[in-house]
């Protein structure tokens, strides 16, 4: 099952760019672009920084995508 | 903290050690002259390696801001680039052994072995760069 986030809809609507939120997490900026398009999966204590950072539930970022399962 | 002094002895570590590598490498083993002219060319290149890289370290400064160069994206993909380069080498020095030998070859030049050696370091080098940018 892969992992989906909604890391790029939230960070929009609060405004924040791409270049602050790595500066502030100390991540590179191609981390949080690869993040954003599910190319990467974060590492539990960068997702959770995430989730703090952004100021939401951890489980309303991050959560498993289950289409796959149901087409099998 | 620790790795920013690290960061900021390093390059100043690794052209001193060059250079008194050159330097005892020279004297040393060059049993004619002991030219030290060698030993020149080393540490200049290595003056010129930290300026290209001071300059570009700047630039990309300017460019993303203060984001690290590193994180653990990198070290995940260094770590899958050098497990698949260890297994290809190990492969390929494998294969051109058996051929070699296939061949009659039974002994090879330490020369010989010493560029293909710079030519692996070289491509690793490479390799990793662009496993590090992707």
């Amino acid at each position: 099952m892969k992992v989906i986030n909604h890391i790029r809809e939230v960070r929009q609507r609060k405004g924040i760019t791409q270049i602050k939120l790595a500066e502030d997490l100390q991540v590179t900026r191609q981390t949080i672009n690869a993040i954003e398009k599910n190319k990467y999966n974060p590492s539990l204590e960068l997702s959770l920084k995430l989730a703090e950072y952004l100021d939401v539930p951890f489980t309303s970022l991050f959560y498993l995508d289950k289409s796959e399962e149901n087409a099998e | 903290m620790k790795n920013q002094k690290l960061q900021v002895w390093i390059w100043p570590l690794i052209i001193v050690g060059m250079i008194l590598g050159v330097i005892m490498g020279v004297y040393f083993f060059n049993d004619s002259t002991n030219n030290l002219s060698l030993a020149i060319s080393i540490p200049f290149g290595a003056v010129l390696g930290f300026i290209i890289f001071y300059l570009l370290s700047k630039r990309n400064k300017r460019k993303s801001g203060n984001t690290p160069s590193f994180d653990e994206r990198n070290t995940l993909m260094m770590q899958q680039f050098l497990v698949i380069a260890q297994n290809v080498i190990m492969l390929a020095v494998g294969t051109a052994l058996v051929i070699s030998y296939a061949k009659g070859i039974t002994s090879i030049n330490i020369e010989v072995l010493i560029v293909c050696w710079m030519i692996l370091f070289i491509l690793i080098g490479l390799g990793a760069l662009v496993a590090k940018r992707l």
